[in-house]
């Protein structure tokens, strides 16, 4: 026996059974069926994150500075 | 199409695949057979979006879900001492040949103890094409390799276990040559 025909004896073996695997699938489409799930709504205005990170981007560069920068800048 | 109908096909085209994969990724059929379960109930909850797009791209979707669910299964069973198909015990599925003669038996499990040897790349990618059914493009595809690197790792794979048969086969040490 070639190391093919052994290694499709391996594949053999450590395959899924078709009837396990139709049995998987029909759990699966016991579950709901899927539909588009709708983007939830957004309670910031647009524009709200660029606008925090720019300060918050800000506040973290002008903590490293020293204290007489600050104002210098 | 109806769901029932997209999903099956998505199913049965992947599933094979998919499942080879966690088979070298756990070394354990059975638990690939439940990862494998989790990467479909995924696919089924985004059917709308994975079901229209091209097998290739369906393929490479699925993959990475089961690259992440590898991940988290293997964290979860760091504790655990070992998996127990990996200890030499039978796998579930009866090999289709070999259970007739001993001999033949043997030769198959020195193999399936080069495969569980080898780096787990090499692992992955040969169970991907030789139980998985891929070609090294699309095992590629899935893994996010060039087709060269899975050529690469298929033939050092091989070689290791054309190796390991040989040993098995010719057990004698190899003779050292006398000292002058």
């Amino acid at each position: 026996m070639s190391l093919d025909d052994l290694l499709r004896a391996w594949a053999a073996g450590v395959t899924l059974p078709d009837d396990t695997a139709a049995q998987i699938r029909e759990r699966i489409l016991d579950l709901p069926v899927p539909r588009w799930e709708a983007a939830p709504p957004s309670g910031l205005p647009a524009g709200w994150w660029v606008q925090h990170n720019r300060q918050l981007a800000d506040l973290i560069v002008r903590s490293t500075q020293p204290a007489g920068l600050h104002w210098a800048a | 199409m109806q769901p029932e109908v997209e999903f099956s096909r998505l199913y049965e085209t992947h599933r094979r695949a998919v499942h080879s994969y966690f088979v070298a990724r756990s070394g354990d059929p059975w638990t690939a057979a439940d990862l494998m379960q989790e990467v479909f109930i995924r696919a089924w909850r985004r059917l709308p979006e994975v079901g229209t797009l091209p097998t290739d791209q369906q393929r490479a979707w699925l993959f990475t879900v089961a690259r992440n669910l590898s991940i988290d299964n293997h964290r979860r069973c760091a504790s655990r001492p070992t998996v127990p198909w990996l200890e030499g015990q039978e796998p579930p599925g009866t090999p289709a040949i070999g259970a007739d003669t001993a001999v033949a038996a043997e030769r198959l499990e020195a193999v399936a103890a080069g495969i569980r040897s080898l780096p787990e790349a090499q692992r992955v990618a040969l169970s991907l094409t030789v139980a998985g059914g891929l070609t090294s493009e699309q095992a590629a595809g899935a893994l996010g390799v060039p087709a060269g690197t899975v050529r690469y790792r298929l033939s050092t794979a091989r070689h290791a276990l054309a190796e390991a048969l040989n040993h098995y086969d010719d057990p004698r040490p190899p003779e050292k040559e006398s000292e002058p």
